[in-house]
């Protein structure tokens, strides 16, 4: 006991001691730099333009040319209302109702590599992202349909009305290209961009979704840059 | 353990905290689709150039939660839990924090009293936040918050909620030690097979007050 009085007593010691010891700021240019981009991405999917939010996030190297981090981003479905209907085999109902329209989600997570080009213009770029990673996606019931018969899970009866495949995972790679533009000169931290990736799914599959849902299709982005 | 060692336990502690550094009170009021309204105090102390740590209570009444992953609109939930701030990086223009938020979760459900009673949970909201100065008064915060949650009981839920990709951005106005803060959140959510929030928006409006001798430019924010 004693020594774990000695331990703890020394660990807040030092915590008090050590205050205010570091510096306070660093060298803006002598350090690694970080970069945030949040985005609305606009999906342009089979039959429609799909909605999605998210963002990349991660470290940019000392010469400032690489990005490395991760990107993430969902196409949720309250943001999404166009809807796919799912016709029941013959004789088989839901609630009474032999067709149920079905809400429908996206999620997507993958590491980022990114080469940035720098302009003449000192207040634009060229950045080409490079992401792999992996993506979710399914088919929901929606509203009063979420409230099953016999009080199970609503995910149980999804999986049961679709051939046990209301989702599927795979996959997912995207390379693009997106331009950033420093919005002030005087301040070299803030950035809007604008860019547009292409999309490949690996193994994904559902039972509304096929294989090709999300696969060969291109997202164009909007968003800010927020790098140091 | 013995008298003489919770004294000395205790004193250093106290030394601890009257390491010159600063502290933060604050309250804030928010809503979000998850609480029609949501109300938080926290406590912060700077304890060392790049670490804080503190504590929070949140108290919401319901909107639209899921208990046993069946979602309800009538209740409420109170949240306790620690705060620690970690300063990656700053700069006279701005900050990088990652702040990691982890509460206890307490559910009073009183739309389905077949379900539990109540239900116990772990939040865990790590978020990787930048503080920009725009001027001498306003900082602009941005970044994003992977929450993450669980709940616990006769039918635990450990993917509650997965990491989800949820942008937040701010705006603070500070006065001498008063700060004033409008913060949102927005981003889509995952977790349960599906049977969980889907898509998360959330508004509050904080004050949060500076107390101790200051050693940075930026206040600590985590409204």
């Amino acid at each position: 006991m004693k020594v774990k009085t000695i331990i703890l007593a020394l660990l807040l010691s030092s915590i008090s001691s050590v205050a205010f010891s570091q510096e306070s700021t660093q060298t803006e240019s002598q350090s690694i730099g970080f970069y945030f981009q949040p985005e609305y991405s606009a999906m342009f999917l089979n039959d429609h333009v799909g909605n999605a939010v998210g963002f990349g996030l991660g470290i940019t190297t000392k010469n400032e040319k690489w990005d490395f981090g991760i990107r993430y981003y969902g196409r949720s479905g309250p943001i999404n209302p166009k809807e796919y209907e799912l016709v029941l085999p013959a004789g088989e109902t839901y609630k009474g109702k032999s067709s149920i329209m079905l809400g429908h989600d996206h999620g997507f997570l993958g590491l980022e590599a990114a080469y940035n080009l720098r302009l003449k213009n000192d207040r634009l770029m060229i950045r080409i992202p490079v992401s792999f990673g992996q993506l979710g996606a399914g088919f929901y019931l929606k509203g009063d349909d979420r409230y099953t018969p016999d009080g199970e899970r609503t995910s149980v009866w999804e999986d049961k009305l679709q051939g046990g495949s209301d989702a599927g995972f795979g996959f997912c790679s995207e390379f693009g290209a997106q331009f950033i533009y420093q919005l002030s000169a005087k301040n070299e931290h803030i950035h809007i961009m604008m860019g547009a990736s292409y999309l490949n799914t690996y193994g994904y599959e559902s039972f509304l979704g096929g294989k090709d849902f999300y696969n060969n299709k291109v997202r164009a982005s909007v968003g800010f840059r927020f790098s140091f | 353990m013995d008298l003489k060692k919770t004294l000395f336990i205790a004193f250093v502690l106290l030394g601890t905290f009257e390491a010159k550094s600063q502290s933060f009170a604050g309250l804030s009021l928010g809503s979000s689709n998850n609480d029609n309204h949501i109300e938080t105090v926290w406590f912060q102390h700077q304890l060392t150039d790049r670490f804080s740590a503190g504590v929070q209570v949140r108290y919401s009444q319901i909107r639209y939660r899921f208990v046993d992953a069946i979602a309800i609109n009538d209740g409420s939930t109170v949240f306790g839990g620690l705060v620690l701030g970690f300063k990656l990086k700053e700069t006279d223009r701005y900050r990088l924090n990652f702040n990691l938020t982890s509460s206890y979760r307490y559910l009073s459900n009183d739309e389905r009293p077949d379900l539990e009673e109540s239900t116990n949970g772990l939040e865990l909201d790590p978020n990787i936040l930048l503080d920009l100065k725009l001027s001498d008064r306003i900082t602009l915060h941005t970044g994003a918050m992977l929450r993450t949650a669980m709940q616990f009981g006769e039918t635990p839920i450990l993917d509650e909620q997965l990491p989800s990709a949820i942008v937040l951005a701010g705006l603070s106005y500070s006065v001498n030690n008063h700060s004033v803060a409008l913060r949102a959140y927005t981003g889509p959510m995952n977790g349960a097979a599906g049977d969980s929030m889907k898509y998360f928006n959330q508004i509050s409006i904080g004050y949060q007050f500076t107390f101790g001798e200051k050693s940075s430019q930026f206040s600590f924010f985590n409204f």
